[in-house]
Protein backbone atom coordinates (compact mmCIF):
# COMPACT_ATOMS: atom_id res chain seq x y z
CA UNK A 1 0.00 0.00 0.00
CA UNK A 2 2.03 2.98 -1.12
CA UNK A 3 -0.76 5.33 -0.48
CA UNK A 4 -0.41 5.88 3.02
CA UNK A 5 2.78 6.39 5.28
CA UNK A 6 4.07 3.07 6.40
CA UNK A 7 3.01 3.67 9.67
CA UNK A 8 -0.53 4.15 9.05
CA UNK A 9 -0.59 1.19 6.46
CA UNK A 10 0.32 -1.21 8.98
CA UNK A 11 -2.29 0.27 11.21
CA UNK A 12 -5.00 -0.40 8.65
CA UNK A 13 -3.25 -3.56 8.09
CA UNK A 14 -3.46 -4.51 11.52
CA UNK A 15 -7.14 -3.95 12.31
CA UNK A 16 -8.07 -5.41 9.09
CA UNK A 17 -7.14 -8.76 10.98
CA UNK A 18 -10.27 -8.55 13.27
CA UNK A 19 -13.44 -10.48 12.62
CA UNK A 20 -16.08 -8.67 10.80
CA UNK A 21 -13.66 -6.04 9.56
CA UNK A 22 -12.75 -5.30 5.63
CA UNK A 23 -9.98 -3.19 4.22
CA UNK A 24 -12.63 -0.22 4.03
CA UNK A 25 -13.62 -0.18 7.98
CA UNK A 26 -9.66 -0.68 8.80
CA UNK A 27 -9.33 2.33 6.89
CA UNK A 28 -11.99 4.39 8.64
CA UNK A 29 -10.89 3.23 12.10
CA UNK A 30 -7.30 3.83 11.45
CA UNK A 31 -8.13 7.64 10.31
CA UNK A 32 -10.88 7.81 13.46
CA UNK A 33 -7.39 7.05 15.97
CA UNK A 34 -5.59 9.28 13.76
CA UNK A 35 -7.86 11.92 14.33
CA UNK A 36 -8.85 11.32 18.02
CA UNK A 37 -6.17 12.85 21.10
CA UNK A 38 -3.09 11.03 21.95
CA UNK A 39 -4.37 10.09 25.05
CA UNK A 40 -7.33 8.06 23.69
CA UNK A 41 -5.03 6.44 21.30
CA UNK A 42 -2.78 5.32 24.20
CA UNK A 43 -5.61 4.35 26.19
CA UNK A 44 -6.56 1.85 23.34
CA UNK A 45 -3.52 0.39 23.03
CA UNK A 46 -2.85 -0.05 26.91
CA UNK A 47 -6.04 -1.87 27.29
CA UNK A 48 -5.01 -3.89 24.56
CA UNK A 49 -1.80 -5.19 25.60
CA UNK A 50 -3.40 -5.24 29.59
CA UNK A 51 -6.02 -7.60 29.00
CA UNK A 52 -3.67 -9.57 26.25
CA UNK A 53 -0.73 -9.79 29.60
CA UNK A 54 -3.13 -10.18 32.70
CA UNK A 55 -6.07 -12.21 31.13
CA UNK A 56 -5.77 -16.02 31.70
CA UNK A 57 -7.94 -19.11 32.59
CA UNK A 58 -9.17 -19.19 35.95
CA UNK A 59 -7.59 -22.43 37.46
CA UNK A 60 -11.09 -23.55 38.78
CA UNK A 61 -13.58 -22.70 36.22
CA UNK A 62 -11.46 -22.47 33.28
CA UNK A 63 -12.76 -19.13 32.46
CA UNK A 64 -11.40 -15.59 31.47
CA UNK A 65 -9.76 -13.74 34.24
CA UNK A 66 -7.09 -11.34 35.24
CA UNK A 67 -7.21 -12.72 39.60
CA UNK A 68 -7.01 -16.41 40.12
CA UNK A 69 -8.89 -17.72 40.72
CA UNK A 70 -11.95 -15.57 38.90
CA UNK A 71 -14.24 -13.38 41.16
CA UNK A 72 -17.05 -16.05 40.96
CA UNK A 73 -15.19 -18.66 41.97
CA UNK A 74 -13.53 -16.79 44.99
CA UNK A 75 -17.24 -15.53 46.17
CA UNK A 76 -18.21 -17.85 48.86
CA UNK A 77 -21.43 -16.70 48.72
CA UNK A 78 -22.49 -18.57 46.15
CA UNK A 79 -24.34 -22.35 46.41
CA UNK A 80 -21.16 -24.77 45.91
CA UNK A 81 -23.74 -27.49 44.94
CA UNK A 82 -24.56 -26.83 41.81
CA UNK A 83 -22.70 -25.96 38.62
CA UNK A 84 -23.41 -24.69 35.01
CA UNK A 85 -21.54 -25.70 32.50
CA UNK A 86 -21.37 -23.56 29.60
CA UNK A 87 -19.56 -23.11 26.04
CA UNK A 88 -17.97 -20.24 26.05
CA UNK A 89 -17.17 -16.76 28.42
CA UNK A 90 -19.48 -14.92 27.14
CA UNK A 91 -22.52 -17.20 28.11
CA UNK A 92 -21.00 -17.09 31.82
CA UNK A 93 -21.86 -12.87 31.44
CA UNK A 94 -24.90 -13.76 29.96
CA UNK A 95 -26.44 -15.99 32.87
CA UNK A 96 -24.88 -13.11 35.38
CA UNK A 97 -27.02 -10.86 33.56
CA UNK A 98 -30.51 -12.86 34.19
CA UNK A 99 -29.30 -12.67 38.28
CA UNK A 100 -31.49 -15.81 38.35
CA UNK A 101 -28.28 -18.44 38.87
CA UNK A 102 -26.18 -18.68 42.41
CA UNK A 103 -23.88 -21.44 41.57
CA UNK A 104 -21.12 -22.09 39.71
CA UNK A 105 -19.83 -21.98 36.25
CA UNK A 106 -17.74 -24.38 34.16
CA UNK A 107 -16.28 -22.93 30.83
CA UNK A 108 -15.46 -25.65 28.04
CA UNK A 109 -14.66 -23.31 25.49
CA UNK A 110 -15.80 -24.45 22.59
CA UNK A 111 -18.13 -27.87 21.97
CA UNK A 112 -17.76 -31.39 20.30
CA UNK A 113 -18.13 -31.28 16.95
CA UNK A 114 -18.22 -34.68 15.09
CA UNK A 115 -17.66 -33.25 11.32
CA UNK A 116 -15.04 -30.41 12.46
CA UNK A 117 -13.53 -33.31 14.29
CA UNK A 118 -13.58 -31.56 17.67
CA UNK A 119 -13.55 -34.21 20.02
CA UNK A 120 -13.62 -34.20 24.21
CA UNK A 121 -10.38 -33.64 24.07
CA UNK A 122 -9.73 -30.42 22.96
CA UNK A 123 -11.96 -28.64 25.65
CA UNK A 124 -12.07 -28.61 29.28
CA UNK A 125 -14.05 -31.96 30.14
CA UNK A 126 -10.72 -32.79 32.40
CA UNK A 127 -10.83 -30.23 34.89
CA UNK A 128 -14.54 -30.63 34.65
CA UNK A 129 -14.28 -33.95 35.86
CA UNK A 130 -11.51 -33.01 38.27
CA UNK A 131 -13.83 -30.60 40.12
CA UNK A 132 -16.57 -33.53 39.77
CA UNK A 133 -14.87 -35.45 41.87
CA UNK A 134 -13.04 -33.18 44.73
CA UNK A 135 -16.11 -31.01 45.46
CA UNK A 136 -19.79 -31.75 46.92
CA UNK A 137 -22.24 -31.09 44.58
CA UNK A 138 -25.94 -31.89 43.50
CA UNK A 139 -26.40 -30.96 40.33
CA UNK A 140 -24.36 -30.28 36.95
CA UNK A 141 -27.08 -27.94 34.65
CA UNK A 142 -25.46 -28.28 31.18
CA UNK A 143 -26.47 -25.12 29.27
CA UNK A 144 -24.71 -25.62 26.02
CA UNK A 145 -26.25 -24.28 23.19
CA UNK A 146 -29.10 -26.15 21.49
CA UNK A 147 -26.77 -26.82 17.65
CA UNK A 148 -26.14 -30.07 17.32
CA UNK A 149 -22.42 -29.58 18.43
CA UNK A 150 -24.11 -28.13 21.98
CA UNK A 151 -25.84 -31.39 22.11
CA UNK A 152 -23.10 -33.54 21.11
CA UNK A 153 -21.27 -32.14 24.43
CA UNK A 154 -24.67 -32.73 26.29
CA UNK A 155 -25.02 -36.03 25.63
CA UNK A 156 -21.45 -36.71 26.32
CA UNK A 157 -21.29 -34.84 29.67
CA UNK A 158 -24.15 -36.72 30.89
CA UNK A 159 -23.18 -40.01 30.15
CA UNK A 160 -19.43 -39.11 31.47
CA UNK A 161 -21.14 -37.33 34.75
CA UNK A 162 -24.23 -39.79 35.07
CA UNK A 163 -22.54 -43.36 36.40
CA UNK A 164 -20.93 -40.34 39.49
CA UNK A 165 -24.01 -40.42 41.12
CA UNK A 166 -24.74 -36.97 40.09
CA UNK A 167 -28.20 -35.16 39.14
CA UNK A 168 -27.44 -33.96 35.27
CA UNK A 169 -29.88 -31.10 34.27
CA UNK A 170 -30.36 -29.78 30.54
CA UNK A 171 -31.70 -26.11 29.96
CA UNK A 172 -35.26 -25.87 28.78
CA UNK A 173 -35.79 -25.38 24.97
CA UNK A 174 -39.41 -23.78 23.81
CA UNK A 175 -41.22 -20.78 22.90
CA UNK A 176 -39.12 -17.78 24.16
CA UNK A 177 -40.53 -14.84 25.77
CA UNK A 178 -42.87 -12.26 24.11
CA UNK A 179 -43.09 -15.19 20.96
CA UNK A 180 -45.57 -15.54 18.80
CA UNK A 181 -47.00 -19.60 18.70
CA UNK A 182 -47.84 -18.87 15.02
CA UNK A 183 -44.55 -18.25 13.80
CA UNK A 184 -42.94 -20.66 16.06
CA UNK A 185 -41.09 -23.72 14.41
CA UNK A 186 -42.22 -27.32 14.29
CA UNK A 187 -39.23 -28.51 16.70
CA UNK A 188 -39.19 -25.77 19.27
CA UNK A 189 -43.15 -27.03 19.73
CA UNK A 190 -42.66 -30.16 20.02
CA UNK A 191 -39.91 -29.10 22.30
CA UNK A 192 -41.80 -26.87 24.48
CA UNK A 193 -44.70 -29.26 24.84
CA UNK A 194 -42.15 -31.99 25.99
CA UNK A 195 -41.04 -29.68 28.54
CA UNK A 196 -44.42 -28.36 29.81
CA UNK A 197 -44.49 -27.51 33.89
CA UNK A 198 -47.53 -27.88 35.80
CA UNK A 199 -49.46 -24.08 36.80
CA UNK B 1 -28.53 -15.27 -11.56
CA UNK B 2 -30.83 -13.65 -9.13
CA UNK B 3 -33.45 -15.84 -9.38
CA UNK B 4 -35.39 -17.95 -6.78
CA UNK B 5 -35.55 -21.93 -6.41
CA UNK B 6 -38.01 -23.75 -4.07
CA UNK B 7 -36.84 -27.27 -3.92
CA UNK B 8 -36.39 -29.67 -0.74
CA UNK B 9 -32.61 -29.64 0.32
CA UNK B 10 -31.20 -31.93 3.42
CA UNK B 11 -28.69 -29.85 5.74
CA UNK B 12 -25.32 -31.54 5.46
CA UNK B 13 -23.15 -29.30 7.83
CA UNK B 14 -23.55 -25.71 9.13
CA UNK B 15 -20.47 -23.22 9.66
CA UNK B 16 -20.57 -20.22 11.74
CA UNK B 17 -20.71 -16.93 9.64
CA UNK B 18 -20.34 -13.53 10.95
CA UNK B 19 -22.00 -12.42 14.24
CA UNK B 20 -25.38 -14.36 13.74
CA UNK B 21 -25.42 -16.48 10.47
CA UNK B 22 -24.87 -19.42 9.37
CA UNK B 23 -22.98 -21.44 5.95
CA UNK B 24 -25.10 -24.30 5.11
CA UNK B 25 -24.42 -26.75 3.04
CA UNK B 26 -27.25 -28.33 1.38
CA UNK B 27 -27.87 -31.35 -0.93
CA UNK B 28 -30.96 -29.84 -2.84
CA UNK B 29 -33.32 -32.27 -4.89
CA UNK B 30 -33.19 -29.64 -7.82
CA UNK B 31 -29.93 -28.63 -7.64
CA UNK B 32 -27.56 -31.01 -5.78
CA UNK B 33 -25.28 -29.76 -3.55
CA UNK B 34 -25.27 -26.23 -2.71
CA UNK B 35 -23.87 -23.30 -0.14
CA UNK B 36 -26.19 -21.16 1.16
CA UNK B 37 -25.75 -18.35 3.70
CA UNK B 38 -29.13 -18.13 6.40
CA UNK B 39 -29.40 -14.74 7.91
CA UNK B 40 -29.80 -14.12 11.49
CA UNK B 41 -29.99 -17.64 12.62
CA UNK B 42 -28.47 -17.30 15.83
CA UNK B 43 -31.08 -14.81 17.37
CA UNK B 44 -33.77 -15.59 19.41
CA UNK B 45 -36.52 -13.79 16.50
CA UNK B 46 -35.11 -16.05 13.44
CA UNK B 47 -37.76 -17.45 12.22
CA UNK B 48 -35.79 -19.89 9.73
CA UNK B 49 -33.78 -21.75 13.03
CA UNK B 50 -36.30 -24.71 12.98
CA UNK B 51 -35.81 -25.98 9.24
CA UNK B 52 -32.06 -25.58 9.01
CA UNK B 53 -30.72 -27.39 11.14
CA UNK B 54 -28.10 -30.23 10.55
CA UNK B 55 -29.53 -33.31 9.28
CA UNK B 56 -33.09 -31.53 8.45
CA UNK B 57 -35.08 -32.57 5.88
CA UNK B 58 -36.64 -29.48 4.88
CA UNK B 59 -38.81 -27.45 2.17
CA UNK B 60 -36.55 -24.23 1.34
CA UNK B 61 -36.76 -21.13 -0.69
CA UNK B 62 -33.66 -20.00 -2.25
CA UNK B 63 -32.41 -16.85 -3.29
CA UNK B 64 -29.57 -17.38 -6.05
CA UNK B 65 -27.03 -14.91 -5.84
CA UNK B 66 -23.91 -14.22 -7.89
CA UNK B 67 -21.36 -16.09 -5.12
CA UNK B 68 -23.97 -17.55 -2.77
CA UNK B 69 -27.26 -18.76 -2.00
CA UNK B 70 -29.37 -17.25 0.41
CA UNK B 71 -32.39 -19.66 2.86
CA UNK B 72 -35.34 -17.11 2.30
CA UNK B 73 -37.74 -19.31 3.55
CA UNK B 74 -37.08 -23.27 5.38
CA UNK B 75 -40.19 -25.26 6.57
CA UNK B 76 -38.74 -28.62 8.56
CA UNK B 77 -40.50 -31.83 6.89
CA UNK B 78 -38.06 -34.01 9.21
CA UNK B 79 -35.45 -33.13 11.62
CA UNK B 80 -34.65 -36.77 12.28
CA UNK B 81 -34.97 -36.01 15.61
CA UNK B 82 -33.25 -40.16 16.78
CA UNK B 83 -29.75 -38.62 14.92
CA UNK B 84 -29.91 -35.83 17.80
CA UNK B 85 -30.24 -37.96 20.84
CA UNK B 86 -27.75 -40.16 20.70
CA UNK B 87 -24.46 -39.70 20.20
CA UNK B 88 -23.19 -42.83 18.58
CA UNK B 89 -26.25 -42.27 15.47
CA UNK B 90 -25.16 -38.59 15.40
CA UNK B 91 -21.50 -39.56 14.80
CA UNK B 92 -22.50 -42.02 12.11
CA UNK B 93 -25.13 -39.02 10.61
CA UNK B 94 -21.97 -36.43 10.67
CA UNK B 95 -19.95 -39.41 8.83
CA UNK B 96 -22.91 -39.84 6.40
CA UNK B 97 -23.07 -36.28 5.53
CA UNK B 98 -19.35 -35.63 5.45
CA UNK B 99 -18.53 -38.62 2.97
CA UNK B 100 -21.32 -37.03 1.03
CA UNK B 101 -20.20 -33.55 0.94
CA UNK B 102 -16.87 -34.91 -0.38
CA UNK B 103 -18.13 -37.30 -2.43
CA UNK B 104 -19.65 -34.72 -4.62
CA UNK B 105 -19.21 -31.76 -6.71
CA UNK B 106 -21.27 -28.41 -6.39
CA UNK B 107 -24.23 -27.74 -8.49
CA UNK B 108 -24.95 -31.46 -10.01
CA UNK B 109 -28.49 -32.46 -9.91
CA UNK B 110 -28.42 -36.24 -8.88
CA UNK B 111 -32.10 -37.18 -7.65
CA UNK B 112 -30.65 -41.02 -6.93
CA UNK B 113 -27.85 -39.69 -4.88
CA UNK B 114 -30.91 -37.36 -2.97
CA UNK B 115 -32.97 -40.31 -2.14
CA UNK B 116 -30.21 -42.19 -1.13
CA UNK B 117 -28.96 -39.95 1.82
CA UNK B 118 -32.38 -39.05 2.49
CA UNK B 119 -33.49 -42.75 3.08
CA UNK B 120 -30.22 -43.55 4.76
CA UNK B 121 -31.25 -40.96 7.45
CA UNK B 122 -34.64 -42.75 8.27
CA UNK B 123 -32.58 -45.64 8.24
CA UNK B 124 -29.81 -44.58 11.12
CA UNK B 125 -33.06 -42.84 12.54
CA UNK B 126 -34.73 -46.66 13.11
CA UNK B 127 -32.25 -49.36 12.84
CA UNK B 128 -29.26 -50.51 14.53
CA UNK B 129 -26.40 -47.78 13.39
CA UNK B 130 -23.47 -49.92 12.64
CA UNK B 131 -26.37 -51.91 10.02
CA UNK B 132 -27.28 -48.52 8.75
CA UNK B 133 -23.96 -46.71 8.30
CA UNK B 134 -22.57 -49.42 6.51
CA UNK B 135 -25.13 -50.19 4.05
CA UNK B 136 -24.86 -46.31 3.31
CA UNK B 137 -21.42 -46.08 3.13
CA UNK B 138 -21.01 -48.90 0.44
CA UNK B 139 -24.37 -47.39 -1.57
CA UNK B 140 -23.06 -44.18 -0.96
CA UNK B 141 -19.45 -45.14 -2.90
CA UNK B 142 -21.77 -47.26 -5.34
CA UNK B 143 -23.92 -44.02 -6.37
CA UNK B 144 -20.67 -41.75 -6.12
CA UNK B 145 -19.04 -44.04 -8.85
CA UNK B 146 -16.52 -45.94 -6.86
CA UNK B 147 -18.33 -49.12 -6.67
CA UNK B 148 -15.40 -51.63 -5.48
CA UNK B 149 -15.15 -55.04 -7.22
CA UNK B 150 -15.49 -57.87 -4.41
CA UNK B 151 -16.43 -60.82 -7.28
CA UNK B 152 -13.41 -61.79 -9.29
CA UNK B 153 -9.89 -60.74 -9.11
CA UNK B 154 -9.25 -57.06 -10.47
CA UNK B 155 -5.94 -57.78 -11.40
CA UNK B 156 -5.77 -61.16 -13.64
CA UNK B 157 -9.68 -61.00 -13.93
CA UNK B 158 -10.13 -64.69 -12.16
CA UNK B 159 -13.29 -65.66 -10.89
CA UNK B 160 -14.50 -68.21 -7.93
CA UNK B 161 -11.35 -67.42 -5.48
CA UNK B 162 -10.61 -69.68 -2.82
CA UNK B 163 -8.90 -66.93 -0.60
CA UNK B 164 -9.82 -63.01 -1.26
CA UNK B 165 -7.50 -60.37 -0.33
CA UNK B 166 -8.90 -56.11 -0.37
CA UNK B 167 -6.38 -53.81 -2.16
CA UNK B 168 -8.07 -49.95 -1.54
CA UNK B 169 -6.03 -49.11 -4.19
CA UNK B 170 -7.03 -51.43 -6.80
CA UNK B 171 -10.33 -50.87 -5.94
CA UNK B 172 -11.23 -54.73 -5.18
CA UNK B 173 -10.35 -58.20 -4.22
CA UNK B 174 -7.41 -59.77 -5.79
CA UNK B 175 -6.58 -63.22 -6.05
CA UNK B 176 -3.35 -65.28 -3.77
CA UNK B 177 -1.39 -65.59 -6.71
CA UNK B 178 -1.46 -61.57 -7.54
CA UNK B 179 -1.02 -60.55 -3.88
CA UNK B 180 2.69 -62.58 -4.17
CA UNK B 181 3.10 -59.46 -7.14
CA UNK B 182 1.53 -56.76 -4.84
CA UNK B 183 3.57 -55.29 -2.36
CA UNK B 184 3.24 -52.27 0.12
CA UNK B 185 0.61 -51.59 2.75
CA UNK B 186 -3.13 -51.97 2.91
CA UNK B 187 -3.80 -55.20 1.88
CA UNK B 188 -5.62 -57.14 4.24
CA UNK B 189 -7.31 -60.98 3.61
CA UNK B 190 -11.32 -60.79 3.31
CA UNK B 191 -13.47 -63.73 4.51
CA UNK B 192 -15.87 -65.47 2.30
CA UNK B 193 -19.05 -64.73 4.75
CA UNK B 194 -17.21 -60.50 4.76
CA UNK B 195 -17.79 -60.26 0.75
CA UNK B 196 -21.58 -62.06 1.28
CA UNK B 197 -23.01 -59.04 3.67
CA UNK B 198 -21.44 -56.31 1.37
CA UNK B 199 -23.05 -57.59 -1.54
CA UNK B 200 -26.09 -57.82 0.85
CA UNK B 201 -25.80 -54.32 2.04
CA UNK B 202 -25.08 -52.86 -1.32
CA UNK B 203 -27.97 -54.98 -2.76
CA UNK B 204 -30.66 -55.68 0.04
CA UNK B 205 -34.08 -53.47 0.12
CA UNK B 206 -33.10 -51.20 3.34
CA UNK B 207 -36.69 -52.59 5.28
CA UNK B 208 -34.95 -56.07 5.16
CA UNK B 209 -31.23 -55.47 6.19
CA UNK B 210 -32.28 -56.08 9.86
CA UNK B 211 -32.62 -59.79 8.73
CA UNK B 212 -28.84 -60.31 8.22
CA UNK B 213 -27.26 -61.81 10.68
CA UNK B 214 -23.18 -60.56 10.76
CA UNK B 215 -20.43 -61.88 12.59
CA UNK B 216 -18.26 -59.33 15.05
CA UNK B 217 -15.16 -60.29 12.66
CA UNK B 218 -17.00 -59.72 9.47
CA UNK B 219 -17.95 -56.48 10.97
CA UNK B 220 -14.55 -56.24 11.60
CA UNK B 221 -13.36 -56.72 8.50
CA UNK B 222 -15.77 -54.57 6.48
CA UNK B 223 -15.13 -51.18 8.98
CA UNK B 224 -11.41 -52.04 7.81
CA UNK B 225 -11.46 -52.30 4.60
CA UNK B 226 -14.56 -49.49 3.96
CA UNK B 227 -12.44 -47.24 6.14
CA UNK B 228 -9.10 -48.19 3.92
CA UNK B 229 -10.72 -48.07 0.73
CA UNK B 230 -12.80 -44.57 1.52
CA UNK B 231 -9.63 -42.69 2.48
CA UNK B 232 -7.79 -43.88 -0.25
CA UNK B 233 -10.65 -42.65 -2.65
CA UNK B 234 -11.04 -39.13 -1.08
CA UNK B 235 -7.34 -38.99 -0.22
CA UNK B 236 -7.84 -37.64 3.33
CA UNK B 237 -9.54 -39.19 6.53
CA UNK B 238 -12.85 -37.91 7.53
CA UNK B 239 -12.90 -36.25 10.56
CA UNK B 240 -15.96 -37.57 11.91
CA UNK B 241 -13.90 -41.15 11.56
CA UNK B 242 -12.05 -39.85 14.03
CA UNK B 243 -15.14 -38.55 16.32
CA UNK B 244 -16.53 -42.08 16.01
CA UNK B 245 -12.93 -43.90 16.64
CA UNK B 246 -12.92 -41.74 19.96
CA UNK B 247 -17.02 -43.07 21.23
CA UNK B 248 -16.38 -46.28 20.46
Amino acid sequence: MFYYADAVAKLIEELAKLPGIGPKTAQRLAFHILRGSKENAFSLAKAIVNAKEKVGYCSVCCNLTDVNPCRICSNPGRDPSLICVVEDPRDVAAFERTKEFKGYYHVLHGAISPMEGIGPDQLRIKELLDRLHKEELKEVIIATNSSIEGEATAMYLAKLIKPLGIKVTRLAQGIPVGGDIEYADEVTLSRAFLGRREM
Amino acid sequence: MGETLKTSAIVLRAHNYSEADQLLVLFTEKMGKLSAIVKGVKKPKSKLRGGVQVFSHTNMELFLGKNLATVTQAEPINTFAPLREDLFRMGCGAYLAELLDSLTPEGERDIDLYRLILSGFHLLSIEEPWLAVTAMKIRLLRQGGYQPQMEDCTDCGQGSLAEKFFSPELGGVICQHCLSKKTGPGIIKISGESCVIFKQLMNMELTKLNRLRISANAKRELDEILDLYITFCLGKKLKSKEFLDNLA
